[in-house]
């Protein structure tokens, strides 16, 4: 039976809890707060531009000077260096101030008037893939242009007018229309993971804590003591839930819109991912707390937990590319559907009906988990007595 | 004889406490064999793709056929006219990329008339999204280029004639360590050092704090021989003796097994490893000098650590970050260790380009032992009155 006097008290007493214990204070409120900033705030500028280039011209002729200025044109490379010397250029590529080496050998301007096929040399640093891309397509987009070009003027110079020399120059094109994020920036990709996953890890290790500390302190769950399990439950997580029910509202309304991401088409969808990830979310940190019998054991564990919960979730490596075990792992931590969801609310601008699914297993990994709780309750409190 | 007899308590505490030895042991193993394991395919090959052939000549299904037998994609759906392109993500969510051929493709081109072929990626998930971008505009470019050999041909060309002029400046594109955009190459090295630097750093924060709660402070004043210097340089070395044997783990023993090769130095990477965890575990002690609560230390530990992967520029460049993010990206060892990282795992640059990252993190070593050496010299009085010494 629910006692609203016994709930009140449990709840205060949790209060009390928070605000003493500087370790569940600085994760739940400091922690979520300072990592919306600073993760946010990195991807500011959403693209990466002027990604540092050195050129390597062995031929030094108009042709490759023009061909360098159009490169450098491009707002996402910037020339570092143009030079004669291969030398100088390794340098700079191995101090890493330049990602990538462009390289024009000798006679490069002569077979390029004489369409004898001029080769030029593109030399990428791939151990970071982001500069990486950003040059390679540069360039490829600057020298395809000038290829296009020498083939208009090619059939300009056998009569044709420059559209029927247009179409034959370029009888298929290819035009790229990347959808939801059209710039294909890492910050519209990556920041409502990232929120997402410090609401959840925080959750997990504030809430996680509060429990294990009773555990090390009472050795059991003193706040449950004279209450039934539905009074202690609501009474535990009742300010959790409050608190981090607050910065989801404040991720929808307001911090997405800060960071300059799209409005959601559906805010209704929005809010039936949140509500059963959140409360999944206490159902978990509260079975991970139960079992632990000191809160700096379960603060080490859950620290080191959040990269494999984040890349193990499918948002960045499709979890349908992973071994089976794994697949099946990341459909049991709420985070995995709570993402795919978000990304399809908030990336993909889809309503309810594009997520009933995934809301419906957050409903389930609920559900179930809450059984566990009552489970984890009901079983320490009989140790409790048979200890007594 | 105070540096070894500190060092063996400490490596003793290491090894005989729960939470130490968890994260010097079970961690690493745990996370690392996960970590990997999410990773093992490595690239992202047959990526589903619908074609919405409105053509449906010859020349389009040439084209869908390219798609099809290319190692990047696959054609898993082909769509009718009728059905709205917006809603194709929602509907068929394993679909990753949608190429909608043009009517009267064939026929135009024939006729000498310009087509454009339009792709549609789903850049919700950037990953998939570029390496679809790359995959369908070689495809499509190489169709194009065929096409327009095939026409110069017809009027009289010779092969390398028509070659020469569809492609009058070939780019030869070497992508250099990791030509397949291996992620399993890419990015598990990388998690698992940011992880090493964490697992060094949580050890260390609870170093001197944990001696002085469980009252222990006095005895390892003692072994020091009473020299606050002594005690903090034999605890950062039992602690880098740790580290390093997690840095084993993770070059001698995870990246052969799973096939991840050193194109540099093995000695340089040793030493790039070697001055991560030295720096850790100094800025640890210093965090275990500065708050006397363990839990708070781990706190700050954890507040530091988890972002540093984000902010040391291995995903987004920290040229592109504001200034702020920039500068706190400087105040982590892992941003310079990464640099000196790539410079050997992957570039094997000469020496003396590590030097600057060696530096860097000699630098961190340095300002963690002033730190916690003045702090504990402050501190001391207090210590041992407040135990009973």
């Amino acid at each position: 039976m629910i006692k609203l006097k016994k709930i009140g008290q449990i709840f205060s007493d949790e209060l009390k809890v928070i605000f003493n214990d500087h370790s569940i204070l600085l994760t739940i409120i400091v922690a979520p707060m300072l990592y919306l900033f600073f993760l946010g705030s990195i991807y500011l500028n959403k693209e990466i531009e002027e990604v540092p280039v050195a050129v390597v011209d062995m031929d030094k002729t108009p042709v490759t000077r023009q061909l360098i200025r159009l490169v450098d044109a491009s707002p996402k490379l910037k020339i570092v260096q143009s030079t004669g010397n291969m030398a100088e250029a390794k340098d700079l590529y191995y101090k890493m101030e330049a990602d990538g080496i462009l390289y024009f050998p000798k006679n490069f301007g002569k077979k390029l008037k004489r369409l004898k096929g001029a080769d030029a040399g593109l030399y990428l640093n791939n151990s970071r893939f982001m500069p990486s891309n950003t040059i390679n397509e540069g360039v490829q987009t600057a020298l395809l242009t000038v290829g296009a070009g020498v083939r208009i003027k090619y059939f300009m110079s056998k009569g044709l007018i420059p559209k029927l020399a247009f179409n034959e120059a370029l009888p298929v094109k290819s035009e790229l229309k990347p959808m939801y994020n059209t710039t294909n920036n890492y910050g519209d990709f990556l920041l409502p993971g990232l929120f997402l996953l410090i609401l959840q890890q925080t959750l997990l290790i504030g809430l996680g804590e509060s429990i294990a500390a009773e555990n090390e302190k009472y050795g059991g769950l003193k706040s449950g003591s004279g209450s039934g399990f539905l009074s202690w439950y609501i009474g535990k997580s009742g300010f959790y839930l409050l608190l981090f029910f607050a910065f989801a509202f404040f991720t929808i309304e307001t911090g997405f819109r800060v960071f300059d991401l799209i409005p959601i088409r559906s805010t209704f969808a929005a809010w039936n991912l949140y509500v059963p990830f959140i409360l999944a979310t206490v159902n978990l940190a509260m079975i991970i707390g139960s079992y632990f019998k000191k809160q700096t054991l379960l603060m080490e564990i859950l620290a080191f937990s959040s990269y494999p919960f984040f890349l193990v979730s499918g948002y960045s490596w499709p979890a349908g590319k992973m071994i089976l075990p794994l697949q099946f792992l990341s459909n049991l931590i709420p985070i995995s559907p709570m993402l795919d969801g978000i990304k399809r609310v908030f990336i993909m601008r889809g309503d309810f009906l594009d997520v009933s699914g995934l809301v419906l297993h957050l409903w389930v990994l609920f559900g179930v988990s809450l059984i566990w709780v009552i489970y984890r309750f009901y079983r320490i409190r009989a140790k409790e007595i048979s200890l007594n | 004889m105070g540096f070894y007899r500190v060092f063996k308590y400490e490596l003793f505490r290491i090894l005989s406490q729960v939470s130490p030895r968890n994260i010097f042991i079970i961690i690493p193993l745990v996370t690392f064999s996960f970590l990997t394991l999410i990773y093992i395919k490595g690239v992202i090959r047959e990526n589903p793709v619908a074609v919405m052939d409105l053509d449906h000549s010859q020349l389009s299904r040439t084209l869908s056929q390219m798609i099809n037998q290319s190692n990047g994609t696959e054609v898993k759906l082909h769509l009718t006219s009728e059905q709205k392109i917006d809603r194709v993500f929602l509907d068929y969510p394993e679909i990753t990329a949608i190429v909608v051929i043009p009517k009267d493709f064939d026929a135009d081109i024939r006729k000498g008339r310009s087509k454009t072929v339009t792709i549609f990626t789903n850049s919700a998930n950037i990953v998939i999204g570029n390496i679809l971008k790359k995959e369908l505009l070689t495809i499509t470019n190489t169709f194009a280029g065929g096409v327009q050999i095939k026409k110069l041909l017809n009027k009289d060309f010779t092969y390398n004639e028509a070659l020469a002029l569809v492609l009058p400046i070939k780019v030869n594109t070497h992508s250099l360590y990791n030509p397949w955009y291996n992620y399993l190459f890419y990015l598990t090295p990388g998690l698992m050092t940011v992880l090493l630097q964490m697992i060094v750093f949580f050890v260390a924060a609870r170093s001197i704090n944990g001696d002085i709660t469980r009252g222990n402070y006095p005895r390892i004043f003692e072994l020091s021989g009473k020299n606050p210097l002594i005690l903090i340089l034999g605890k950062i070395a039992a602690i880098t003796f740790m580290g390093m044997v997690v840095s084993i783990l993770i070059i001698g023993i995870m990246y052969p097994i799973f096939g991840i090769t050193v194109n540099g130095s093995y000695l340089s990477l040793f030493l790039l490893f070697f001055l991560l965890v030295l720096s850790s575990a100094a800025l640890g002690i210093m965090i275990s000098t500065i708050f006397s609560e363990e839990i708070m230390a781990m706190d700050i530990a954890f507040v530091y650590n988890s972002p540093a992967f984000v902010f040391s520029g291995f995903t987004f460049p920290i040229m592109g970050m504001p200034w702020y993010d920039n500068f706190y990206a400087q105040l982590i060892p892992y941003t310079h260790f990464l640099k000196g990282f790539f410079q050997v795992y992957q570039m094997d640059a000469p020496f003396r380009y590590i030097l600057p990252s060696i530096q860097a993190l000699l630098v961190f070593f340095f300002a963690g032992l002033i730190v916690s050496l003045v702090l504990l010299m402050i501190k001391q009085p207090k210590l041992i009155l407040n135990t009973g010494d």
